[in-house]
């Protein structure tokens, strides 16, 4: 009987309802920790005068514009600057799970489902294997 | 092509340098989480009383196979580097990179494996 260890990198808002949809299709353990991560930079332009500027949709459009000049002068034509993409850190979920072999597809496929959005920072899910896991509590000797 | 996972447990004084750095060579995703632990040394020795959860960050990163080598002379040059002038700190503690397999990934928003 193999074992695997699921690390899956989750949206903040979308853990409570991840775990307890998992716990219905029978996941007992689950480890959660508040980690903070990024991911490629597409969502997030750097303007020169230090200013982030949030992008919803990757490459698309502008959906939040805020620059110092249009709060303070009018008048003053803004200028074209350069925009740099960048990725910065924001709050993310991991949720670890051991598992055996024949449960993960079916893990996987809800964390899809619940988590999928369409939109960036979505998430990743990874499948590292294991030697082996058992509960402290019982007295079988390491095998 | 195969994936690899990287737990680096640094420093907070070295994270942003290393951070800068990988950056700069296009290793932009990456997870990062507070914790506490000791070494071979017991933390900071003091008397009878002695510092044992020692507050570290550590990193995970998941890179193809042939990135790796690169990731960590990276992280550990860096490492060294911003560790120069916290004598206490870098001989009482010292940071560990792990690296381990990773069979499958996939991306939630595409439904893709990376691999």
């Amino acid at each position: 009987m193999d074992m695997k260890k699921i690390i899956a990198i989750i949206r903040d808002e979308r853990a409570y309802q991840t775990k307890t949809l998992l716990k219905y299709i029978g996941v007992k353990y689950i480890m959660d920790f508040h980690v903070r991560g990024k991911g490629q930079p597409t969502g997030f332009v750097r303007v020169p005068d230090g200013i982030e500027i949030f992008r919803r949709d990757s490459g698309v459009r502008l959906l939040q514009y805020h620059r110092l000049e249009s709060y303070t002068d009018q008048s003053v034509p803004q200028v074209q600057v350069e925009k740099e993409l960048v990725s910065c850190f924001i709050p993310k979920r991991m949720l670890i799970i051991i598992a055996e072999d024949n449960d993960v597809s079916s893990i996987v496929d809800t964390i899809i489902n619940i988590n999928k959005s369409g939109r960036h920072g979505d998430g990743k899910i990874f499948i590292c294997p294991m030697v082996y896991a058992m509960d402290i509590e019982d007295n079988d000797d390491v095998p | 092509m195969i994936m690899k996972m990287i737990w680096a447990i640094i420093h907070y004084e070295s994270t942003q340098m290393v951070i800068d750095a990988l950056e700069k060579t296009g290793i932009h995703a990456m997870t990062r989480m507070d914790v506490t632990g000791y070494e071979k040394v017991r933390g900071i020795p003091n008397g009878s009383i002695g510092y044992t959860e020692m507050p570290k960050e550590m990193l995970m990163i998941v890179l193809a196979d042939n990135e790796v080598a690169r990731a960590v002379t990276i992280i550990r040059t860096m490492v060294k580097a911003s560790m120069k002038n916290h004598f206490v700190a870098a001989t009482h503690e010292k940071s560990r990179i792990f690296v381990t397999y990773v069979e499958d990934s996939y991306t939630i928003r595409t439904t893709k494996t990376l691999a």
